[in-house]
C-alpha cells in the first residue's frame, strides 16, 4: 500500500499537473530536474544503507553488513558516483578484514583503487598501502602486486597439486556437468565452454555479466570457469574460481548456487587429496539441497559424490 | 548541423526536419519509440530496419517479441523481404524468444539464438553482433523490439542497466539504436528512467506521432495511419 502511494505521488509529480501540489506550485520541472531529484533520493538511500551496514557490523553479524554494503554499491554505480562506490568497497574491505577474510578484503580494496583511481582521489595511495600490508601478509615471499580488476586472481598457491588426473577423472567430469546443470542458464554458459576459445569466451561473459550487474550469471560462470581450468587439471586455479562462486551466491542468498559451488569445491579438494574437507562440503550441499526439497538436484549431487568415492 | 539516417516511415523526415534542412533520425543517437500496445511501434521500427537494409546500412536485431519465424512473416506482410539480407548477413538477428524445439532455423553467421531469460547471455550475443556487424559497414542500425518482453522476464534495474549497455555499444561503434516500450507496462520510475537513456524520444497513440524529445529540434506532432505499406505521417 505505502509503495503504491509512492508510486502514485511519483506518478502524479512525473505526469505535471496536480492541482493538489503545493510548496512548488510554480515550478515546472524539467527531466534534468527529475533526474536530479532522483539522483539526489538514491544518495540518501545509499547513506541509510551504509548506516544500517554499520549497526549490522557493529552486532557483528558479518554477512548481513556485506549484504546491505553490497546493496549501497548498486545504488551508487547506478548514479554513477566512482568516489562513493570507491569509498563502500573500502568499507568492506575493512569489514573482510575484521573479519579474518583476508582474500577478500584484498578484492574490496582493490576495487575501492579503480575507483579512486579514476577519480584521481587522495584515498587512492591508503588504498594502495592496505592492498600491500594484506598481500603481504597473505603470502610471505609474493611481494609483487598485481592489480587485476576482472576475475579473481589465480597465482599459484603453495597447495601441491597433482600433476595427474584420477584414474577416472571422464566419469566425474561428466557428473561436474550434470551438477553445474543444476542451475539457470548454466546450459547456455557451457555452451562458450565448449566453444574453440573456452577461456576468452567465458571471461567475455563473465565481465559483460559484471558489467550489467547480473549477479547470478557471473557466480555460475564462476564455476564455469573453475571447471575448465579442472578439465586442464589446475585444481588451484579452479579452487579458487569455485570458492569465489562460494562467496558471490552466499551474498546473493543463492542458496542452490551455494549448493553447487560446494560440490564443486569438495571434488576439487579430493583431487588435492584433502579428503577432511571433501566430505565436510559435500555434507553442507546435500543438507541445503534437502532443506530445499530439490529432488532431482540431490540425487545429481548423489551420483558425484557416488563417482568420487567408488573410484 | 546534425546528421541523420533516413527513417524510412513517409512524411517521417519531413516532420522532423531543423533549419539547417536534415530530417530523419538523428545518426549515432538513441532512440525510444513508446506507446500503448497496437499502436505501430513495431511497425515503426521494421519500416527503419527495412530502410537501412535497402540503404546497404546493416541492422543488429534483438527480438524479444516475435520469432524468427514470425518477424519474418511480418516483415513480408508489408512487402519487406528480410530473407535476402539474412542470407547476405546484412540483417543481424538475434532472436531472444523463438524455442528450439518449435522448428526454427538452424543458427548461421547472422541468426544467433539467445534466451529472454538469460540477460548475460544475451549482451554477449550483442556483443558480437554488434562487432561482426561493425566489421562490415560502421554505419548501421539497431533495433530491440522490444523492452518490455524483457522487463516482464527479468528483474527490472538488471534490464535497465542491460539496456544502458547495449546503447553504450551500439553507439560507441557509430551505429544508431532505437528501443520499443509498450507504455505503463513498468512503473513510472523504470518508465522515467528509460528516457533518460535516450537523445530522442517519440510516442505514439494510434492517431498521432509526436517527437517529444529530438536533438536538434524542438517537440512537434503529427497524425499519423498505419497503411498496407507501413505507418504514413500524414
Amino acid at each position: 500500500m505505502k509503495e503504491t502511494l509512492i508510486i502514485t505521488s511519483v506518478f502524479d509529480r512525473l505526469s505535471g499537473g496536480n492541482s493538489n501540489k503545493k510548496p512548488n506550485e510554480n515550478k515546472e520541472y524539467t527531466m534534468k530536474d527529475y533526474q536530479e531529484m532522483l539522483k539526489e533520493y538514491k544518495d540518501a538511500e545509499a547513506e541509510i544503507l551504509i548506516n544500517i551496514a554499520t549497526i549490522h557490523f557493529e552486532n557483528e553479524n558479518i554477512p548481513e553488513s556485506i549484504r546491505t554494503l553490497k546493496k549501497a554499491i548498486k545504488i551508487y554505480a547506478e548514479i554513477e558516483d566512482m568516489g562513493k562506490q570507491g569509498l563502500v568497497y573500502d568499507l568492506m574491505g575493512d569489514v573482510n578484514r575484521y573479519n579474518n577474510n583476508d582474500s577478500s578484503a584484498i578484492e574490496n580494496y582493490k576495487k575501492a583503487y579503480k575507483f579512486y583511481f579514476k577519480i584521481n582521489s587522495d584515498y587512492k595511495n591508503e588504498i594502495k598501502e592496505k592492498i600491500n600490508n594484506l598481500e603481504i601478509l597473505e603470502s610471505a615471499g609474493d611481494s609483487q602486486t598485481s592489480y587485476n580488476y576482472g576475475l579473481p586472481s589465480t597465482t599459484p598457491s603453495e597447495v601441491p597439486t597433482p600433476d595427474v588426473p584420477p584414474s577416472d577423472y571422464s566419469k566425474i567430469s561428466k557428473k561436474i556437468e550434470e551438477v553445474i546443470g543444476i542451475l539457470n542458464g548454466a546450459d547456455t554458459y557451457m555452451s562458450y565452454a565448449k566453444s574453440e576459445e573456452p577461456m576468452e569466451q567465458l571471461e567475455n561473459a563473465y565481465e559483460m555479466s559484471n558489467g550489467i550487474g547480473d549477479d547470478s550469471a557471473k557466480s555460475t560462470l564462476l564455476l564455469i570457469i573453475g571447471y575448465v581450468s579442472l578439465e586442464k587439471f589446475k585444481t588451484n586455479d579452479a579452487l579458487k574460481y569455485f570458492n569465489a562462486s562460494l562467496e558471490n551466491f552466499q551474498e546473493i542468498d543463492d542458496k542452490k548456487g551455494e549448493a553447487v559451488s560446494r560440490l564443486l569445491i569438495g571434488t576439487a579438494d579430493y583431487i588435492n587429496g584433502d579428503m577432511e574437507k571433501v566430505s565436510s562440503n559435500f555434507r553442507k550441499s546435500i543438507k541445503i539441497l534437502r532443506d530445499m526439497k530439490d529432488i532431482s538436484g540431490e540425487t545429481i549431487a548423489m551420483e558425484l559424490m557416488n563417482s568420487i568415492y567408488e573410484e | 548541423m546534425i546528421p541523420c539516417i533516413e527513417s524510412g516511415i513517409p512524411g517521417f523526415d519531413e516532420l522532423t526536419r531543423s533549419n539547417d534542412g536534415t530530417g530523419g533520425i538523428p545518426e549515432n543517437t538513441a532512440t525510444l519509440i513508446y506507446g500503448p500496445a497496437k499502436t505501430g511501434k513495431s511497425i515503426f521500427t521494421n519500416q527503419f530496419t527495412y530502410k537501412g537494409l535497402t540503404n546497404d546500412e546493416p541492422c543488429l536485431y534483438i527480438t524479444t517479441d516475435n520469432g524468427y519465424k514470425q518477424f519474418k512473416n511480418t516483415m513480408e506482410e508489408f512487402n519487406w523481404p528480410i530473407e535476402e539480407y539474412i542470407d547476405n548477413n546484412s540483417l543481424y538477428l538475434i532472436d531472444t524468444i523463438s524455442d528450439i524445439s518449435k522448428g526454427k532455423p538452424s543458427q548461421s553467421e547472422s541468426f544467433i539464438q539467445s534466451y529472454i531469460n538469460n540477460p548475460t547471455d544475451i549482451m554477449v550475443k550483442i556483443g558480437s553482433g554488434v562487432h561482426y556487424i561493425y566489421k562490415n559497414n560502421p554505419r548501421f542500425r539497431s533495433v530491440i523490439d522490444s523492452a518490455t518482453t524483457l522487463l516482464a522476464y527479468n528483474e527490472n534495474m538488471l534490464i535497465i542497466r542491460v539496456l544502458k549497455a547495449y546503447l553504450m555499444r551500439v553507439n560507441e561503434a557509430g551505429g544508431t539504436p532505437i528501443i520499443v516500450y509498450t507504455q505503463d507496462t513498468a512503473d513510472s520510475i523504470i518508465e522515467t528512467m528509460s528516457k533518460s537513456m535516450v537523445d530522442n524520444i517519440i510516442r505514439v497513440d494510434g492517431e498521432k506521432l509526436y517527437i517529444e524529445a529530438m536533438k536538434g529540434i524542438e517537440r512537434r506532432s503529427s497524425p499519423y495511419q498505419i497503411t498496407d505499406n507501413g505507418i504514413v505521417i500524414k
